[in-house]
């Protein structure tokens, strides 16, 4: 269970994807550096759990059945109340899976990755 | 020996080009028309001629009754005028005796001929038809007898000079016996009466062969018009027929080639312009052909290349995703043993996991590149299929619980056979991985069950089911889902097809009645017996 540090709020870190061991490595990394990890398997789920939780950064896979990654990102761009939050693209493709016009996620990191670029690329984001 | 000939010629007929076969058959009839015009006037001229030589009979026979009247007045008065007019009457058949006898003769004297006519009061117009009858029909029947009659008359009117000579002798002795010219004027009377029966006798034979005539040539007439007609419709109709048969053939092939069909080249029938054409078209459309295969076999090529990129895309991406929680689990692993090694066994767990996956799609990769070069390995034993099923089924029952997946079994036990067991077992991985990945959130029903002399399982989902126009695609090499961004390389169900093809069996799929997939499995009981292998 991770722990609060006295002066440091604790940030919330939600995974979207939709391969089970992707998404529990990641919750056991993130764990174990002290953030609050909700996972959701595809971009649906996803915009659903966001009506109840705020999470600190978004963490989004985008191959993903039901909906997929740009779609969640446009949705989510589109609503005031979320489209704050950061988003980073965590996927494993190349130059195929084009960035549609109208989405700026505010990073791209390619699968596999090291986990300390990892959580250097996502700490600014968590201060 | 004929039909050789009749072939030959019809041949080069064929062959004659079009633009020569129409003037022929226009110079055929140009040809027949102006035979026809030679006949009718030929006919005319003739018919002409008999009208004059009836009309010099008339002028003979006239002058011939003038003559021996007049020579009776002489008889009678003894006054010299009669004598004179009796000579100058009798001048008339004697024209004619010269003009016949001139055409008799070995060679025919023209010119004395029409003098002779000319004497016998002919009119000059008529003389050369009158001469053309005579030399070219003497030996027409009635031609012949009428000049024979003609010859017996003027024996006749030699015999009437004769008299004449004799009654002028008596007339100028100056005292004329009387006795002597009643004699001679009897005799006259007696060869005028013969000449009067040759007269009628020979007008009669020339109206015979007139009327004779006239129905030869209204006979020959009708034949030349039924020759021109009938040569006429028999070439146009040839020739016709001959260019419309072609057309139509050449127009149906330039249709069926419109479609895209080459199936066989247009027969070239004749060396003339339309076999030019039906030439020509082949060609164009052999070279239509060749270049029509040549895009179709670069289109198939690019779609090619086009399904191996994708594919290589999505293996990479495949490969990707276990590779990325191996990299974060060992490298998690490698701070683990340095502060917290009690999460060291977990995360090998994970780690080895991550390999298994790695090891099915390398595995699944590498069947598929065996399968293309004919090298998957089958290991025959005796399996009992609904043992390794319900095995198999297990092993998934937690990833099938996890997505909503209950499983019903209806199973006929004791089910043997001599199939490659792991070979099965992977055929039914890949069926429940696909209910696992397309119809999550459904009860699924298994049934195994024995058929003649073969063995029958379904794996039946409550998914979306299969459209009606992919149940055969779905076999296919990287065929996939329809449903977008499902993992998965798309070898799954082409595996299944060559296991089963493999076993002499056979793989199908439907939609059952509750619209889900339904995929059917035959496989004979011991696929190495070909007699007992279902097809």
């Amino acid at each position: 269970m991770a722990h609060t540090l006295g002066y440091k709020k604790q940030h919330q870190i939600l995974v979207v994807d939709d391969d089970a061991d992707i998404r529990d490595s990641l919750k056991e990394l993130f764990e174990s550096k002290d953030y609050d990890v909700v996972t959701a398997n595809n971009g649906k789920d996803a915009l659903n759990l966001l009506t109840s939780i705020k999470p600190s950064l978004i963490l989004l896979d985008l191959r993903m059945p039901v909906m997929d990654g740009w779609e969640f990102c446009k949705t989510q761009q589109a609503d005031p109340n979320i489209s704050n939050i950061p988003v980073f693209i965590f996927c494993a493709g190349h130059k195929a899976e084009a960035r549609p016009a109208d989405v700026t996620p505010v990073g791209i990191l390619n699968k596999p990755i090291d986990i300390s670029e990892l959580l250097n690329s996502i700490s600014p984001y968590l201060q | 020996m004929m039909i050789n000939v009749f072939n030959r010629l019809s041949k080069k007929w064929s062959d004659i080009s079009l633009a020569a076969k129409l003037y022929f058959v226009v110079g055929m009839m140009a040809l027949l028309i102006t035979c026809e015009l030679f006949t009718l006037l030929f006919a005319m001229n003739t018919l002409s001629a008999v009208r004059a030589f009836v009309g010099g009979e008339g002028l003979w026979s006239k002058s011939q009754k003038m003559a021996i009247y007049n020579l009776g007045k002489y008889g009678l008065t003894g006054e010299e005028v009669y004598f004179e007019t009796y000579k100058s009457f009798l001048s008339v058949p004697k024209g004619d005796r010269l003009a016949r006898k001139s055409m008799e003769a070995q060679p025919p004297n023209m010119e004395m001929a029409t003098e002779g006519f000319a004497q016998g009061h002919i009119n000059r117009e008529d003389i050369p038809g009158l001469i053309r009858l005579f030399t070219s029909f003497n030996q027409a029947p009635h031609l012949a007898k009428a000049i024979q009659i003609w010859r017996a008359a003027d024996d006749e009117i030699q015999q009437v000079e004769r008299l004449g000579e004799e009654l002028h002798s008596e007339v100028l002795t100056g005292a004329p016996r009387k006795e002597k010219v009643r004699d001679i004027l009897d005799r006259l009377d007696i060869s005028n009466d013969k000449l009067t029966v040759l007269e009628d006798d020979f007008s009669y034979t020339l109206g015979e062969g007139s009327r004779w005539l006239e129905h030869l040539l209204k006979l020959s007439l009708v034949f030349a018009v039924l020759l021109v007609e009938s040569t006429g419709l028999l070439l146009t109709a040839s020739v016709t027929r001959n260019l419309s048969g072609s057309l139509k053939e050449i127009n149906e092939y330039a249709a069926k080639v419109g479609r895209g069909i080459f199936d066989s080249p247009l027969p070239v029938r004749s060396r003339n312009e339309l076999g030019q054409l039906a030439q020509s078209l082949n060609k164009m459309s052999a070279d239509l052909e060749k270049s029509l295969v040549a895009r179709l076999q670069t289109e198939k090529m690019e779609q090619a290349l086009q399904i191996r990129d994708e594919f290589l895309f999505l293996a990479s991406h495949e490969l990707n995703t276990p590779l990325t929680s191996l990299k974060m689990q060992l490298q998690m692993a490698q701070k683990s043993l340095e502060n917290d090694i009690e999460k060291l066994p977990k995360q090998i767990d994970i780690s080895l996991r991550q390999v298994g996956r790695l090891t099915n799609l390398v595995s699944d990769l590498l069947d598929v590149s065996r399968v293309r070069s004919g090298k998957l390995n089958f290991h025959f034993e005796s399996v009992n299929l609904g043992d390794t099923i319900k095995e198999v089924v297990d092993r998934y029952s937690a990833q099938l619980a996890e997505v909503g997946c209950s499983v019903e079994f209806d199973i006929k036990d004791n089910i043997l056979g001599f199939w490659d067991v792991a070979r099965i077992e992977q055929v039914v991985v890949n069926l429940i991985s696909n209910i696992i990945k397309y119809a999550p959130g459904g009860p699924i029903r298994i049934s195994v069950d024995q058929k003649d002399e073969g063995a029958v399982f379904s794996v039946e989902d409550s998914g979306p089911g299969i459209d009606f126009s992919q149940r055969e695609k779905v076999f296919e090499r990287f065929e996939r889902s329809t449903k977008k961004n499902v993992s998965g390389l798309g070898l799954g169900l082409f595996i299944v097809k060559q296991i089963v093809a493999a076993h002499n069996g056979e793989v199908k799929v439907d939609n059952s009645l509750g619209h889900g997939a339904r995929f059917v499995v035959q496989l004979p009981l011991d696929p190495r017996n070909p007699m007992t292998a279902s097809h």
